[in-house]
């Protein structure tokens, strides 16, 4: 897979780049702000790029409107934002606005190969992936009022799996399930936030802001 | 406060309307019962109405001169008004068939002197201020070639002041005809004089009237006045010097004409004088009502007051009042805003109040409106008001400054707060995540190699480093929160909501974002009142906030009765952002809650 990663920090991009280079991503390309990175991609057309939400000039969602513009200019291109930010309305931002082929994980999460990678593989295939600890954040939430309260514990995990970035089967693994019956899950789930019958990834991508907003 | 005062309509009843009256009474007086020689003047045949007429103009001429002398406030119009309206009784006091030679000689010579008198007065009731340097040139010519002629005329008209010497004063043929010719001449010159003075005042005042609207009160009257004025010396003039020269006209077009020029005089003359007792009556109105100023003084008038009370004395709505702030040499509004002593418009003047030599403050009003004069007729009461108003302008003002400071304080202090996160962010703990990715990678290295034992030692490393990391985030959060800045006070609070150890219920109706002190001192508040509400082992929170108005109210309340502390640190946050904050118990519970301006 080939990979252009834009990050200000040098020694943080360096770390970034070897640890992709270790789970097997081919890296095209680097970028220590998002106009070089909008060139390199245009230059490189890469599978995916992985961009800091913090670069110059202001360091504060640069990363946002980079991957809107990547996400617009170059739809097969799928982005990943990483982000030291841990409030789901970063997530909600970048989701909101393009809600397919993007993806919202903490900075630290390149050390897991399996979930980079992982969660790479699913941008381009234009799902959307939201960092596990921003779910369990909102899963674990205190409240009274809970719009997800009609789903059950099970129904509630299966969703939590989803907006990570899980496909069914990998949901079916990780719980020890069949197949069959995550599908019935997500059709449950699926009733009960009343979305309506749509495109499969669509309605994935629904649920998940629905979490997000909750 | 003004009600005291006649208005327009009634002053003109009050004076105007008794001294035509009175004038006319004279005047009829004067013809029946023969007082006048119909044959000199002011109308040879003699004709009752232009006689009553004449006489009216001269005494509201007389009337007006008099009273603007006697309430001085516009002198040089008194002067001139007066001056004017002895001269144009001189041609009647000719015609009175009395023996006094002396009086007949004053008569016939101030003749020479009336219609640059009237002309003079005819500028000066149409231009505020000293007369244009090329008028008073002009005036000054006319002065001094009347002067002369009334010299001579004064000397001349009847030798040795002897009224019958010019027909009996046989055995002084030479001193009589001597007399005569230069009487001759005198004439013809006081008729040039007429002549040139009817010219300028009626071309000018035309020329006035249609170039642009005169500002002064009864300005177009008069120069009306100036214009019926300069036909009816013109043509007179044009007469006199026609005499002179030897040119006789048939006796019934003498008479008409005669008659002409003594109706237009006296209405053109009506016309300035009445324009005249205008300004005076609005002059005197004016000072009435500056003095009266202090009638309508409470003891401790609402500010504002002494502004609309001079503007309404000023008789001008867009008087503007400043006041002087010692301490910074500068002007300040009622309200204590900083504003500009100069003039803000064209046309504007400003004109400065003092007391005891000290400035207290300006006024800034038309410029035609002599100021000046109404200013000295403010009592001290005013002034004292004025110089109260004045403190508590300052006041305001610094009170502004200080609140202005406040906010700067709290501005600082937020920048630094924002450099510090960033520093953290982009700093310390972006090193922190390279150290811990460069562990990982040696981690893996050190797994291939097998390495058991290594590899748990990195692995210990990275977690205590992941450990900072997280701290670290923390950290930069309690600083500056991002998501605050950048997502706005909403998405903050329910971020906030993510991780608060109870329920945080918002229910938030906000257009958007709202300034970052007002924003931030409404989040502050939420985690001041979640803090607490924890603490005290509420059940939850519920967070209200509406910023639909002009202001964003913010509230925080759980269901228990005992109140919530208000600390001083966000009473000073929410005190920099204009606000106030408040706790208290409603029946749903303690609360506190915070009133921010949003404009």
């Amino acid at each position: 897979m080939r990979v252009i990663v834009a990050e200000d920090v040098m020694i943080t991009r360096e770390g970034i780049v070897r640890l992709l280079v270790e789970a097997g991503v081919d890296v095209v390309g680097q970028a220590a702000d998002g106009d070089a990175a909008l060139s390199l991609v245009a230059r490189e057309r890469p599978d995916a790029v992985v961009l800091d939400i913090r670069m110059p000039p202001t360091h504060t969602d640069e990363g946002l409107v980079i991957a809107g513009r990547i996400r617009d200019g170059f739809p097969d291109i799928g982005v990943l934002v990483l982000s030291q930010y841990v409030e789901a309305a970063w997530a909600m931002r970048l989701l909101q606005e393009h809600p397919e082929g993007v993806g919202y994980l903490l900075k630290e999460r390149v050390m897991d190969a399996g979930s980079i990678v992982d969660a790479l593989r699913r941008v381009c295939d234009g799902e959307t992936v939201v960092d596990p600890t921003i779910v369990s954040r909102l899963m674990g939430r205190q409240r009274r009022h809970d719009p997800l309260a009609d789903l059950t514990a099970r129904e509630r995990d299966v969703l939590g799996l989803v907006a990570e970035g899980l496909s069914n089967r990998a949901i079916a693994q990780r719980l020890v399930v069949t197949e069959r019956t995550v599908e019935t899950h997500m059709t449950a789930i699926f009733g009960k936030l009343g979305l309506e019958e749509s495109a499969d990834q669509h309605r994935r991508v629904l649920a998940v802001l629905a979490l997000l907003r909750a | 406060m003004t009600a005291s005062w006649p208005t327009a309509a009634t002053w003109f009843a009050r004076v105007v309307v008794p001294l035509v009256a009175i004038g006319f009474l004279i005047g009829i007086a004067v013809v029946q019962h023969g007082f006048a020689d119909p044959a000199i003047a002011p109308t040879r045949n003699g004709d009752t109405w232009a006689v009553a007429l004449h006489v009216s103009a001269g005494m509201v001429l007389i009337g007006g001169g008099i009273g603007a002398l006697l309430l001085g406030v516009t002198i040089r119009a008194g002067l001139v008004g007066t001056l004017a309206g002895m001269a144009w009784f001189g041609p009647m006091l000719t015609g009175l068939v009395i023996d006094q030679p002396l009086v007949r000689a004053l008569g016939a010579a101030s003749a020479a002197l009336m219609v640059p008198l009237l002309a003079h007065l005819v500028l000066s009731a149409t231009s505020p201020g000293t007369l244009p340097r090329r008028s008073a040139r002009v005036l000054a010519v006319l002065y001094a070639l009347g002067s002369i002629a009334s010299l001579v005329l004064f000397v001349t008209y009847a030798p040795f002041f002897d009224v019958r010497c010019v027909e009996t004063c046989r055995s002084r043929e030479a001193i009589a005809g001597l007399g005569s010719s230069a009487w001759m001449m005198a004439r013809t010159i006081a008729g040039v004089v007429t002549l040139v003075s009817g010219v300028w005042i009626g071309v000018s005042s035309a020329w006035r009237v249609l170039r642009h609207r005169p500002a002064m009160p009864g300005g177009t009257m008069a120069l009306l006045g100036g214009v019926v004025i300069g036909i009816a010396a013109i043509i007179g003039g044009l007469f006199v010097v026609a005499r002179g020269r030897g040119l006789e006209t048939s006796t019934a077009i003498r008479d008409d004409l005669e008659a002409a020029v003594s109706i237009g005089l006296s209405l053109g003359t009506l016309a300035v004088a009445v324009a005249v007792l205008r300004a005076v009556a609005h002059s005197f109105a004016a000072r009435r009502r500056m003095r009266s100023i202090a009638d309508g003084l409470a003891t401790a008038p609402s500010p504002g007051s002494l502004g609309s009370a001079l503007a309404s004395a000023l008789d001008d709505s867009n008087v503007r009042v400043a006041y002087w702030w010692t301490q910074e040499r500068s002007y300040v509004d009622v309200l204590g805003r900083p504003v500009d002593g100069s003039p803000t418009s064209p046309g504007q003047v400003v004109t400065a109040i003092q007391r005891r030599g000290a400035p207290i403050a300006i006024v800034e009003h038309r410029a035609d409106i002599d100021a000046e004069a109404f200013i000295r007729e403010l009592r001290p009461s005013v002034l004292v008001a004025l110089d109260n108003e004045r403190l508590r302008a300052t006041q305001l003002a610094q009170l502004r400054e200080l609140r202005a400071s406040r906010a700067r304080i709290c501005e600082v202090g937020d920048a630094e707060r924002r450099r510090l996160e960033r520093d953290l962010h982009d700093g310390a703990q972006q090193h922190l995540l390279a150290i811990a990715f460069e562990l990982r990678v040696a981690r893996l290295v050190a797994d291939r190699g097998g390495d058991g034992d290594r590899a748990s030692r990195l692995a210990s490393a990275e977690s205590l480093a992941m450990g900072i990391v997280d701290e670290l985030r923390r950290l930069c959060r309690a600083i500056h929160p991002q998501v605050l800045s950048q997502t706005g006070l909403v998405p903050a609070l329910a971020a906030l909501a993510e991780e608060a150890p109870i329920p945080l219920e918002v229910h938030a109706q906000v257009p958007g974002r709202l300034p970052i002190a007002v924003e931030t001192a409404a989040y502050e508040l939420v985690v001041e009142a979640l803090d607490q509400a924890s603490h005290r082992g509420s059940a939850e929170l519920t967070v209200e906030v509406d910023g639909l108005g002009d202001e964003l109210v913010v509230e925080a309340s759980d269901s228990r009765p005992e109140p919530l502390v208000a600390p001083v640190r966000l009473a000073d946050r929410v005190g920099a952002a204009g606000g106030r904050l408040s706790v208290g118990a409603s029946p749903r519970g303690a609360f506190m809650r915070a009133v921010l301006p949003c404009a």
